[in-house]
């Protein structure tokens, strides 16, 4: 068996006050807590898996938006029973985490590509906050050229676009062209592999979306066979640390779990 | 300093040192768990059910909240027999808690396979033989059936003095009848239950949930029935039972204890408190305590007296 133990003894389950909550668009939150564990020992791209309390039976993973000093905050859209419950959370109130989980993104390769992209597809954002972070930290003289490509439906829906390091340009698509071009985030992006392609370019994406931005990115990865890509994957959950295999998703090389064999994959792996 | 109570139970030869155990599924082969479970106040750990090929398991998604609990169809997914004991099993031997292995298969040859591989493996201390899995001899799950479910004990009887727990499903006709043969066929224990079938529908996609329909029902929608079923099973038999379906806290444990079981199984639970199994045994020290029940099988079967 191949064992998956790097960070296995950095999961805990820890109790972390609240500190702030905020709507910071239609049904969307951002929330922070503090945790020195989870700033100490989380890569951009894992997740938390959040007891919400109110009788559910399971708990609900939320990818770690960014973090700042001590403190980490959460990004997330209500969408069911879970989300609608923790939106109701104030300042104070504990919050019971499992956590940091899943592998994440291998952000340290980032400096070794010509051209460095997120590209994000609505709340697919808020892994990608952390990462650009991170990315900063580590290579910001290195790295030539860093884009984020964010799509959103419409002009309100666009957030956390101030929280990205200043190295990443950002390039934004809504479906109503309210804001950035007409069009998707996938045309966002193709727009830009257009214009570097005859530069010799070695690009990476990393990827956070609905699943059909995912095949979208499958396709231009054929297209321009100079881009690599993660992405960051969602599925249903159960436990969030590798015992239930409840979440797998088909990869070419079989059935695997989000919650600990990713959430991040080589997007070749899966198209 | 309060008095101690005595939670040890013993399960044919076995002894556990807590009458709780986490459900077979619930703590994978509890590797993952490590850090995250104080492993020595659980009775056992019965491992996720082991096969004699590997299983490749269902198509997802395979899981899915509902308002009382959890629907799975996660498939028997599992390595197979040969590689559990290779790559598994050494690091299972380094847990400090009893390990019970869980055996299933599509045959009865292949539950006999597997016992028979398993039976030169030291570290393991006992069996459950999951005979809720569907069969595809039977086209039913064995354990919907006392014939076969009587046929299958009595063979793996034969080939081991490892203690036989036998896991049924709550979904009979006639739940004594089924622990009856089990008892026959020579179990030391029984468990029960196992999950309900259940599905869940998508208004939005208006298709089911799961991948494939249909799937296990667990969590606490489930416990009147897993209750019930056990107060029938100790009415139709003397031997131990492993009762559980819906445990949620310590009070709804101590509910198995009065209707007739001698250990409590954590399932579903397991997935929101890692270390619910410790919790909850803790929860029941107390509760005896309070009640003066000085050790633990005085509590089973009281509703029935």
């Amino acid at each position: 068996m191949k064992k998956k133990t790097e960070n296995r003894d950095a999961i805990k389950h820890i109790q972390c006050s609240l500190r702030t909550i905020e709507k910071v668009a239609y049904q969307t939150y951002r929330l922070s807590f503090v945790s020195e564990h989870l700033a100490r020992c989380a890569r951009p791209g894992q997740f938390v898996h959040v007891n919400v309390g109110g009788g559910l039976s399971l708990r609900r993973p939320f990818s770690i938006h960014k973090i700042k000093g001590n403190e980490v905050f959460l990004l997330f859209r209500v969408v069911g029973r879970g989300t609608r419950r923790l939106k109701e959370y104030h300042r104070g109130d504990t919050l019971d985490i499992l956590g940091p989980l899943g592998n994440g993104f291998r952000f340290h390769e980032a400096h070794k590509y010509s051209h460095v992209f997120l590209v994000a597809g609505g709340m697919g954002v808020a892994p990608l906050v952390f990462l650009s972070q991170k990315i900063a930290q580590g290579t910001g003289r290195s790295l030539v050229d860093a884009h984020v490509c964010v799509g959103v439906k419409t002009k309100k829906d666009l957030i956390a676009k101030s929280d990205f390091p200043r190295q990443f340009k950002i390039y934004t698509a809504s479906d109503d062209g309210t804001i950035g071009i007409k069009g998707s985030v996938i045309d966002a992006l193709e727009k830009k592999l257009i214009q570097v392609k005859d530069k010799n370019p070695r690009i990476k994406i990393y990827a956070c979306g609905p699943k059909p931005m995912f095949a979208e990115c499958a396709r231009l990865l054929k297209q321009y066979p100079f881009c690599d890509c993660e992405v960051s994957f969602e599925q249903f959950m159960g436990c969030g640390i590798g015992v239930c295999l409840g979440c797998v998703i088909d990869t070419h090389d079989g059935y695997k779990r989000v919650c600990k064999d990713g959430p991040v994959f080589d997007l070749k792996s899966i198209f | 300093m309060s008095k101690p109570v005595d939670i040890k139970v013993k399960l044919g030869t076995l002894t556990l040192k807590s009458p709780i155990v986490c459900a077979s599924g619930t703590f994978g082969y509890g590797l993952e768990m490590k850090g995250l479970t104080d492993f020595s106040r659980l009775g056992a750990f019965i491992t996720k059910t082991i096969t004699g090929e590997p299983r490749v398991g269902n198509l997802p998604p395979r899981i899915i909240e509902v308002e009382t609990g959890v629907l799975n169809s996660i498939g028997l997914e599992n390595p197979g027999v040969d590689i559990f004991i290779q790559d598994y099993v050494p690091h299972i031997k380094k847990i400090p808690c009893e390990c019970i292995v869980s055996i299933g298969g599509h045959t009865f040859e292949e539950y006999k396979e597997v016992l028979k591989k398993l039976e030169s493996v030291k570290g393991i201390r006992a069996y459950e033989i999951n005979l809720s899995c569907p069969n595809l001899q039977l086209k039913r799950m064995i354990s919907q059936d006392p014939h076969a479910t009587y046929k299958v004990v009595k063979t793996l009887r034969a080939k081991t003095a490892r203690p036989l727990i036998v896991k049924v499903t709550g979904e009979t006709e006639d739940i004594a009848k089924i622990v009856g043969a089990a008892k026959s066929g020579g179990a030391d224990a029984v468990s029960l239950v196992n999950t309900f079938f259940g599905m869940a529908i998508d208004i939005v996609r208006q298709k089911p949930y799961l991948g494939k329909g249909y799937g296990g029902y667990s969590g606490k929608g489930i416990k009147p029935l897993s209750v019930y079923r056990v107060w029938n099973a100790a009415q139709a038999v003397d031997i131990p039972l492993i009762g559980g379906g819906g445990v949620m806290n310590a009070a709804d444990a101590i509910e198995f204890f009065l209707a007739g079981a001698h250990v409590v199984s954590i399932g579903t639970l397991n997935f929101l408190y890692p270390n619910a199994c410790a919790d909850i045994t803790g929860g029941i020290i107390a509760y005896m305590r309070a009640h003066k029940i000085k050790k633990i099988n005085e509590l089973t079967g009281r509703a029935h007296e």
